[in-house]
């Protein structure tokens, strides 16, 4: 396959598996806990790599996922001491996880090809080379396999707990009071979001990732008022990024993921003036 | 002694280490509409809360009488407050989470499922709208769907939090044509309410509560100047 394809590729699957978890995160009113977890599922990885010294060991796939569950309990742990706000909550947990993160990989990673710039930045322009070989034959990227079977995950996930998903967010009295968890819930949408974001991470990095978890979801609830197009539709706009995304940068000769990014934002400014001509119009109407 | 929907035994509820509510006995009785009643941050909501099982108790314990063998089903209305309007759901789809209990995990609502909800709805006047986003409901509308929803849930003992918070005068009399016919159903329903002059009209059960209960009994024995004093005036709380 031809690289600019399989990046345009490996780019779009990302940003569509980022927008289903996002669409919840953000109807939770949780957006920031992207950027939370995005950041120290690092520290998930580094110490999953301390424990098999293998960058493509798929424990560093589960190192991560784990650590997002512990970053939601550490920071409800202190939510629930009363003492302080859940945004602050937040903003202490994680760049307390995150840094010690950056220390371990600038002390004792150096060597390694775990540095802070591919980790913050990520390096799209470089996965076509990493190739997924069975049996000595070349099918494909590996970033392919991973981005796709993330989106792949996630569009079940999404199938399957649907109306578990809408209860515990809409309503998580009458969700705990009907026998549907909120709590149970929530670390499987963490569980699920920090996966995704471990695949977009070698994507985009972990800063640009909380761009593709949030943005296209935004952009898609000024869209529309229906649930079910919700991830949907956020999963086209954050494909869509991905892809122009990809070509901007290819024109302007700058960095792939800082164009992508870009692109959710100007899907979001688009959605905001439709939202408000519709409005306007409506309330125009009505008189 | 009236049988008891719920018997409630020493139950003491705090938040960080103040308690809001103090060693609680209780029974609410089986059949009747009780009205929850107290001046604002006496507990109310709190003890609705803890009964349903979402808030942990410090001591005390609840007991739920069974129907027909079989712990009763919960039915459930919000505080209208506590709802995100902005939320992409649509009037039927709210009701629909009725039928959710009954489903299970997994299990899709079938077409049995909206029809039930439609008709639900349509008791309550609300079909006409019944693809609406909820933002676009007034405050009565948004509660004669909460009730259907409740309905949907085909329960037993329906617990409701100020259902007649902001509603009109229409939706008012609508809401206690139900509460009534539940009643006849030999339903048990649970609201916290605040008007005193609807309450003797609408209830026929109180429980006074401030912190502590101040008083519980039918409402014509209960609902009397002395107890009202008592509640409102106790705690400090104007």
């Amino acid at each position: 396959m031809d690289m600019a394809i399989e990046i345009q590729l490996i780019a779009a699957l990302t940003a569509a598996g980022c927008a289903i978890p996002g669409s919840f995160l953000l109807l939770r009113r949780m957006s920031m806990v992207s950027d939370s977890i995005t950041h120290t599922i690092l520290l998930g990885i580094v110490l999953a790599f301390f424990m098999v010294q293998d960058l493509s060991s798929p424990l560093l796939l589960i190192g991560a996922a784990a650590m997002g569950p512990v970053t939601v309990w550490l920071t409800e742990l202190l939510v629930k001491t009363r003492l302080l706000s859940e945004d602050s909550a937040t903003g202490i947990v994680f760049p307390l996880l995150f840094s010690i993160a950056v220390i371990l990989i600038t002390r004792y990673a150096g060597s390694a090809h775990l540095d802070t710039d591919s980790v913050l930045l990520g390096e799209l322009v470089f996965a076509p080379f990493d190739r997924l070989t069975v049996f000595g034959v070349d099918i494909g990227a590996k970033g392919l396999y991973l981005s796709g079977g993330l989106f792949l995950l996630n569009v079940t996930l999404l199938l399957i707990f649907f109306k578990e998903l809408q209860i515990t967010s809409f309503d998580p009295v009458l969700a705990a009071v009907l026998g549907f968890s909120p709590t149970l819930m929530n670390y499987g949408l963490m569980t699920a979001a920090s996966l995704t974001a471990v695949g977009a991470f070698e994507a985009v990095g972990s800063i640009l990732v909380t761009a593709f978890m949030i943005a296209p979801p935004a952009a898609a609830y000024l869209l529309t008022e229906d649930l079910k197009k919700l991830p949907v539709t956020a999963v086209i706009i954050g494909a869509a990024s991905g892809i122009l995304g990809y070509h901007t940068a290819v024109f302007l000769e700058v960095s792939i993921a800082g164009c992508m990014a870009v692109w959710t934002g100007i899907f979001f400014m688009a959605a905001f003036v439709y939202n408000v001509i519709k409005r306007k119009r409506g309330a125009a109407a009505k008189c | 002694m009236e049988d008891f929907a719920v018997k409630i035994q020493g139950l003491t509820v705090a938040y960080d280490a103040k308690p809001v509510l103090s060693d609680i006995d209780l029974e609410i009785p089986k059949g009747r509409l009780t009205a929850v009643m107290g001046p604002n941050g006496a507990g109310k909501t709190t003890l609705l809360k803890s009964l349903l099982g979402l808030i942990p108790k410090v001591k005390g314990e609840v007991e739920f009488s069974c129907v027909r063998g079989k712990p009763p089903k919960i039915g459930y209305v919000p505080q209208s407050e506590s709802i995100d309007t902005d939320f992409p759901v649509t009037v039927l789809d709210v009701v629909l989470m009725g039928c959710y209990g009954r489903l299970g995990w997994i299990r899709r609502p079938s077409k049995e499922d909206k029809e039930f909800s439609m008709e639900m709805l349509s008791k309550m006047k609300m079909e006409q709208y019944w693809d609406r986003q909820i933002s676009r409901l007034s405050g009565g509308q948004q509660q004669r769907m909460f009730i259907a929803r409740a309905l949907a849930q085909k329960a037993d003992i329906y617990f409701m939090d100020e259902p007649f918070k902001g509603v009109d005068a229409a939706t008012e009399k609508a809401i206690i044509e139900i509460l009534k016919e539940l009643r006849s159903g030999g339903k048990t329903v649970v609201a916290v309410h605040h008007d005193l002059s609807t309450a003797p009209e609408y209830f026929d059960w109180v429980t006074f509560i401030n912190n502590r209960v101040i008083a519980n009994g039918p409402i014509e024995q209960v609902f009397v100047g002395e107890n009202l004093s008592r509640t409102y005036k106790a705690g400090g709380v104007t």
